[in-house]
């Protein structure tokens, strides 16, 4: 593996989101767009194979114009070259149409190898990675924690798998999504990003048919969207309850409170037998 | 699904196509382009490039037919050669589904060649099931999930279900996507709830904004539609009366998977380190949860070892997580893990809503804190108002007496 390319996302902080409690819809305003956390643990994991065995680590990303913050932040950690693939033509699309998109700026671009996060923070499919990979035909090493060594072409990587975690070598090209493993990230190393090392692409550069990508190119729709009315302040109370039942749910939040409960406030060895007596 | 169509009339062998298509799908033979399906990703870039407007797309949303399509499967995993018991929580949903869509649920089971017919009959019939497919292959191993991508894709194509269910676990989610991309369908990553709209489509709902939205999704044009459903969100139920006849058909797949030669990685060892060995938390029958009452990272650690001795599974709450004394993994909530264990024991939990939301099917919830006000005692069946610590050095104190 000479050189890898690294898909980042840039999200809103999920943390500063705040629901509207008047009209129920999300507050966007205030809310810091961050670069996705498995993507950037991504991109530290490329980065230690270009220190240790000096490929060259290109970054892209699918997005609005100011996406292209996340590929400077790239460059200034150590990244060689950023693709912005950034075009109107391509909003809404769902998983299947921005695989189909990366997809062609992969091949376009001549990476062969492509590393990204599990999920994003504010979707979550945890899609695109497997789609990817299935595209270009080449393994796919899903929520990998780390990569341990890259020796004769093979890399020895370690991932989850069910309840156990799995050592695995494998040849490349393949697709790895990363979990977000709880590591120092190093530091920058550029002051300033140079601009110039990004390009910037659109749907006409990649070939692609504006009437099959985006919203037009998807295969799921979103029909509607609601607010979690647990956010809300507000429950949903079935008319048949009782005036007390009523009031139990809503402060409970919805949760139906439980009728038979048993209350220990002393410890003797008898309560305390009690309890252990259910761990068997 | 959809396919792009070369017209025979109209090309004149030109190769221009061949040359655009990223995807090596096209070749010319007698002078006219061929379109490999199996390669073809249905980008359109031929379409747009073709000097002769000789390619077109078949367009599903005007003309696929998707009538054809029936029933619903639901993929079902072994853990540990069992039948997980999320995957019977799926089948009880989609008995549900099937009631107001009309359709015939079918269990499509991967692995675990050893499993009796007998036995399979006896499960699938309590559970109203009377079609199980099981799929089995000597060479199947829950760590290469592509030859199930190659298995299951074969089948999808060949007997077109309408619906298709994956449990949204490590497996689920890494085989549905690619089984999507083979089938070229949509697929709904996560979902909470599905439910059947008024023209018997599949609606899938799910969590995005880390919780705070819930997306209504549809798969109007392709088929099947299918989805993965977050584990434990519905309640496993047996049907009244179980079915007759539970017809079993088993697939073995001989040979090399034709699929394998892509998966060139070979697992060359099994980590048993960190919390390997445990069950997963969405399977476990047992749950200690710590919640930010534990006060440090030691705090954290004695509860985990508590947890390890009474052969519970450890959980954290989202407080917890965030003061990194423990992984994103073990929490439990509506940002984590949904739980339906038999036995919940809350160390220190507060019980914010959105912790309560991913425990409150759970069959008996223990919890201990010392504040009488704390809203996990309003669904707690044990509320023991102690300091967590003295509790636990007694449970432990009484425990080792019982052993011995």
């Amino acid at each position: 593996m000479e050189k890898v390319l690294v898909c980042l996302k840039q999200v809103p902080n999920t943390k500063d989101i705040k629901i509207d409690p008047e009209n129920h819809t999300l507050i966007r305003e205030n809310v810091e767009s961050v670069i996705n956390p498995c993507d950037d643990y991504a991109l530290e994991q490329a980065l230690k194979l270009k220190r240790k065995y000096g490929i060259k680590v290109a970054t892209m990303t699918m997005g609005p114009p100011q996406a292209e913050s996340i590929l400077e932040y790239s460059l200034r950690r150590g990244a060689d070259e950023s693709f912005l693939l950034s075009d109107t033509r391509l909003a809404g699309s769902d998983t299947w149409a921005t695989s189909i998109a990366i997809a062609a700026l992969i091949k376009k671009t001549g990476y062969k190898s492509v590393f990204c996060g599990q999920e994003s923070v504010d979707s979550g499919t945890g899609h695109i990675g497997a789609s990817i990979a299935e595209l270009l035909n080449i393994p796919l090493i899903n929520y990998t924690r780390e990569i341990e060594t890259l020796e004769n072409g093979k890399l020895q990587i370690l991932a989850k798998y069910d309840t156990a975690d799995a050592l695995m070598e494998v040849v490349t090209p393949l697709v790895i999504s990363f979990l977000k493993q709880d590591r120092e990230l190093t530091p920058l190393i550029e002051e300033i990003a140079d601009r110039e090392k990004i390009w910037k692409m659109s749907i006409d550069d990649l070939k692609l048919d504006p009437a099959y990508v985006g919203l037009d190119g998807s295969f799921t729709e979103v029909v509607n969207i609601d607010v979690d009315e647990r956010f809300t302040g507000y429950v949903t109370v079935d008319r048949n309850m009782t005036a007390d039942k009523r009031i139990l749910f809503i402060s409970n939040g919805g949760i139906t409170e439980k009728k038979e409960r048993k209350v220990i406030r002393e410890l003797n060895n008898k309560t305390i037998e009690d309890i252990v007596c259910l761990f068997k | 699904m959809s396919y792009i169509e070369v017209d025979k009339n109209m090309c004149n062998g030109c190769a221009e196509c061949v040359a655009i298509c990223n995807y090596e799908a096209i070749s010319v033979i007698n002078e006219i382009a061929v379109i490999d399906r199996n390669k073809c990703t249905l980008c359109r870039a031929c379409i747009k490039g073709c000097t002769q407007s000789a390619i077109s797309i078949l367009k599903l949303h005007n003309k696929a037919d998707l009538s054809n399509y029936k029933g619903i499967w639901v993929i079902v995993e072994y853990f540990d050669d069992q039948l997980k018991n999320t995957g019977f929580q799926l089948i009880s949903k989609a008995n549900k589904l099937a009631e107001i869509s009309g359709d015939k649920v079918t269990a499509v089971l991967i692995g675990n060649s050893k499993a009796e017919n007998k036995k399979l009959q006896k499960t699938f019939s309590d559970y109203g099931v009377s079609s199980v497919r099981h799929i089995t292959h000597e060479g199947f191993t829950r760590f290469i999930p592509e030859d199930a991508v190659d298995v299951i894709s074969d089948q999808i194509m060949e007997d077109k279900p309408k619906i298709v269910l994956f449990l949204g676990t490590i497996f689920g989610r890494t085989i549905a996507p690619q089984i999507a991309v083979r089938v070229k369908t949509g697929l709904t990553a996560d979902c909470t709830e599905l439910e059947i709209d008024n023209k018997n489509n599949l609606l899938q709902i799910r969590p995005t904004f880390g919780g705070k939205i819930l997306a209504t999704i549809e798969t109007p044009h392709s088929c099947p539609q299918m989805a993965s459903v977050r584990p434990n969100v519905f309640v496993e139920e047996k049907m009244p009366i179980p079915v007759e006849n539970v017809k079993i058909e088993r697939i073995e797949v001989r040979g090399k998977l034709s699929f394998s030669a892509k998966a060139l990685k070979e697992v060359i060892r099994i980590e048993l380190g960190e919390g390997s060995l445990e069950t997963p938390l969405d399977e476990a029958k047992v749950i200690f949860c710590a919640g930010l009452g534990v006060g440090s990272k030691e705090g954290f650690e004695k509860v985990e070892k508590f947890a390890q001795k009474c052969g519970a599974t450890i959980a954290a709450t989202r407080a917890v997580v965030d003061e990194g004394w423990t992984d994103f993994s073990k929490q439990i909530g509506q940002t984590g893990v949904t739980v339906i264990p038999e036995l919940y024991v809350a160390f220190g939990v507060s019980g914010a809503i959105h912790h309560n939301i991913g425990i409150r099917n759970s069959r008996k919830i223990v919890a201990i804190n010392n504040d009488p006000r704390a809203s996990i005692f309003k669904i707690a069946d044990y509320c023991i108002v102690a300091d967590l610590f003295e509790v636990l050095d007694k449970m432990e104190l009484q425990g080792t007496r019982q052993t011995i």
